[in-house]
């Protein structure tokens, strides 16, 4: 276990009209781990994740970021105060070129203000440029400074991944949510990329929070990990103990 | 001491730099025309020339004078210039925003309809009022300075900084503040005396103003189901708002007139374009055929839709349409990366809504009259398809689409009555609509990113 508790879950719910996706989940995310959130399809794993993002508002419960409740605050201010999100499916903002998905992840840019586009375009000039050599930097350090140009919409799958990763990582977060980070990810690429995150955690102290569907993956790199089943949390703990949970076996195989 | 001689080589020298600075100025006309943007400039150009062209051909058939030719041609470009600002404040609304009004009509209608209003009911007695006291002439002057200055200072920063970008920000904001104070004690000027003309062209700006200020506020109540909905159910809501207030417009008589309309709205256009001698001699010097007022209408729009232009330009290159494009692709990631997508939405909708509000102005004062059928959904459909051809998302489209789909068409359709000699009635009512539908139909076969839209993004869409 990590520092202490920067993302924490206070019992969640989260309820569609009849159907129960969260069930009364808490759960802390400690600061600089990779914790990864396992489960069987329809466990209510990124359903917990939209409601950790702000995305759905919870039935029941709370969410804290650094202490702070954020129950009410909508996806962008949440992202605003650090937290961060990638998608299943890839989102691309295909008609955007590659360099200006990323452009838009610093937060308080003068430019975004319609007034200052027009009457400060010095000082907006002078950000954009500090802006555009982050952006060259993050695209270096992914190997995608060749697609720089390029509309997001013409990358390859496994591109797009990193692009999501890169582009989440320019908002400055504190903690990222994964969802699915390697799903359909050739091997050679998934390993670049959760050696990246676990650089990340190194080097910059961001705290990640992963769901996936590859065991392997998750119990090799993540700690703790968490098993969620029918909306639930099954089991919590460092991967040894997880895997050799019984509740777990019985979760994946509808015991 | 320098020898005398030397003022030779100087001249020589300063000859020199005078040729290659008149050179590049002639050359400067040309390298617009260079690059993707040039390229796409010249598309545009070439499609008014065509049309005009085509429209000049047409107007000549059996026409009495070259007169007549002309302010035909006169006539045909107010239009366009009125249309192409309404296509770009859909643009800025779609195009960028991706916000499907399918009731931007409303907008138009709406601002043309408080301005008649407006006079309808107290224009007159309030102008004899202002003329009459000294307070309330200050403050229309008040007003009038205000808005000027707020006018006039988005062109002062943007002229500013093309010309001079490399000059402090210190000077910049004077500069701005200077232009916007100039513009302010122009416009006072042209109000001065507050006689009673001065006070009814007064009345009808202060209607101007209050006309903007309803689409504004529309622009907040479109916003409230766009907040909400899913596009194609915003497209049926706005739509449905728009036949709302055109049902407003044709059964509350007592305000609006009803289908008889708004009758001999005051018009400082007019008034200013036959009461002003210099403008008269100028028309006069540039052409005995033309006439003051529909130049003077041709002047205002043009400046107008330039002004429009120049401004969403800027934006839509400044992060802040950055921003407009990430939402219109894709809001949930928008919100992810932090940015409150509810409020680039109703700034898009406010700003197109203000640009699409002047438009209907216009449209209003070039023929002093307001009728519910100027403002109906049909207008709407001829927008959105000019949009469409002109190019989605490039703000340069607009002048072609709005040439070809507002100005040409409906031109070629009152033509056909021709037809009716050969007993081909039936053929000429419902013409231009079939002929919009079928350049539609054939714009999305052949050329679906329209005349200057971007081939490449149609590949990458959702």
């Amino acid at each position: 276990m990590g520092g202490e508790a920067v993302l924490q879950a206070v019992d969640v719910s989260k309820r569609f009209g009849g159907l129960t996706a969260v069930d009364g989940v808490s759960l802390d995310v400690h600061a600089g781990t990779l914790t990864g959130i396992i489960g069987p399809n329809g466990a209510g794993k990124t359903t917990l994740f939209n409601v950790l993002a702000g995305f759905y508002p919870p039935t029941s419960g709370r969410v804290l970021l650094r202490g702070q409740d954020i129950t009410e605050l909508p996806a962008h201010e949440r992202s605003c105060r650090g937290l961060a999100r990638t998608f299943q499916i890839t989102r691309t903002l295909a008609r955007l070129t590659v360099a200006e998905n990323l452009l838009l992840g610093p937060r308080d840019q003068l430019g975004e203000r319609a007034l200052f586009a027009i009457f400060a375009r010095p000082l907006v000039e002078e950000q954009e440029a500090a802006t555009r050599e982050r952006v060259d930097e993050t695209l270096r350090a992914f190997g995608l400074d060749h697609l720089r140009d390029a509309y997001a919409g013409s990358l390859s799958g496994g591109q797009r991944k990193l692009l999501e990763l890169a582009r989440a990582l320019m908002t400055d977060p504190s903690v990222v949510l994964l969802d699915e980070p390697v799903a359909g990810v050739n091997p050679t690429l998934a390993r670049d990329l959760l050696d990246r995150i676990d650089r990340l955690r190194g080097e910059r102290g961001i705290t990640f929070v992963l769901v996936e569907h590859d065991l392997e993956t998750v119990f090799s790199r993540c700690d703790p990990v968490v098993v969620l089943a029918g909306g639930k949390k099954v089991c919590e703990g460092p991967p040894k103990s997880v895997q050799e949970d019984t509740r777990v076996l019985e979760a994946y195989l509808g015991g | 001491m320098r020898p005398p001689d030397a003022a030779g080589p100087r001249l020589l020298a300063a000859g020199r730099s005078i040729a290659s600075g008149a050179a590049a100025l002639l050359r400067w006309p040309l390298r617009l025309f260079e690059g993707r943007e040039g390229r796409e400039w010249r598309t545009v150009v070439l499609t008014l020339l065509i049309v005009f062209a085509l429209m000049a051909a047409l107007g000549s058939v059996g026409a009495v004078s070259t007169g007549v030719v002309v302010n035909f041609l006169v006539g045909l470009a107010i239009t366009a210039c009125i249309f192409s600002l309404l296509a770009l404040g859909l643009q800025v609304q779609f195009g960028h925003g991706g916000i499907l009004n399918f009731g931007l009509i409303a907008f138009a209608g709406l601002a043309a309809y408080v301005m008649g209003i407006l006079w309808r009911h107290a224009g007159r007695g309030l102008a004899d009022a202002i003329a009459a006291d000294a307070a309330l002439q200050a403050a229309v002057l008040a007003v009038v300075a205000a808005a000027a200055a707020v006018f006039a200072a988005p062109v002062a920063g943007l002229a500013v900084e093309r010309f001079r970008p490399r000059a402090p920000t210190r000077l910049k904001r004077l500069a701005v503040l200077a232009a916007a104070g100039a513009a302010a004690a122009s416009a006072v000027s042209l109000f001065l005396p507050l006689g009673v003309t001065q006070s009814r062209d007064a009345v009808i700006l202060l209607g101007i103003l209050l006309g903007i200020g309803a689409a504004v506020g529309l622009a907040f109540v479109f916003a409230m189901p766009a907040i909400r909905l899913r596009e194609d159910y915003l497209a049926i809501v706005t739509l449905g708002a728009a036949e709302l207030l055109e049902a407003f417009y044709r059964n509350e008589i007592w305000l609006t007139g009803g289908t008889e309309g708004i009758l001999n709205l005051h018009n400082p256009i007019t008034e200013r374009a036959l009461s002003n001698d210099a403008w008269q001699g100028f028309v006069d010097a540039l052409d005995p055929n033309l006439r003051a007022v529909p130049l003077a209408q041709l002047l205002i729009a043009f400046l107008l839709v330039l002004y429009f232009f120049l401004l969403f330009e800027a934006l839509i290159r400044s992060p802040w349409g950055r921003v407009l494009r990430a939402i219109r692709e894709d809001d949930t990631v928008a919100s992810a990366m932090g940015k409150d997508v509810n409020r680039f939405r109703l700034q898009a909708l406010v700003l197109g809504g203000i640009a699409i509000a002047v438009a209907g102005i216009l449209i209003a004062l070039r023929t002093s009259t307001i009728f519910p059928g100027t403002y109906e959904r049909q207008l709407t459909f001829s927008t959105w398809v000019a949009l469409v051809v002109g190019g989605v998302a490039n703000n340069k489209g607009v002048f072609a689409g709005a040439a070809i789909v507002l100005v040409a068409l409906p031109e070629l359709a009152r033509n056909l009555r021709v037809l009716e000699e050969f007993g081909l009635q039936n053929i000429v009512g419902p013409g231009q609509g079939v002929a919009a539908g079928l350049i539609l139909i054939l714009f999305m076969m052949y050329r679906p990113h329209g005349l200057v839209g971007r081939k490449e993004e149609l590949l990458f869409g959702r």
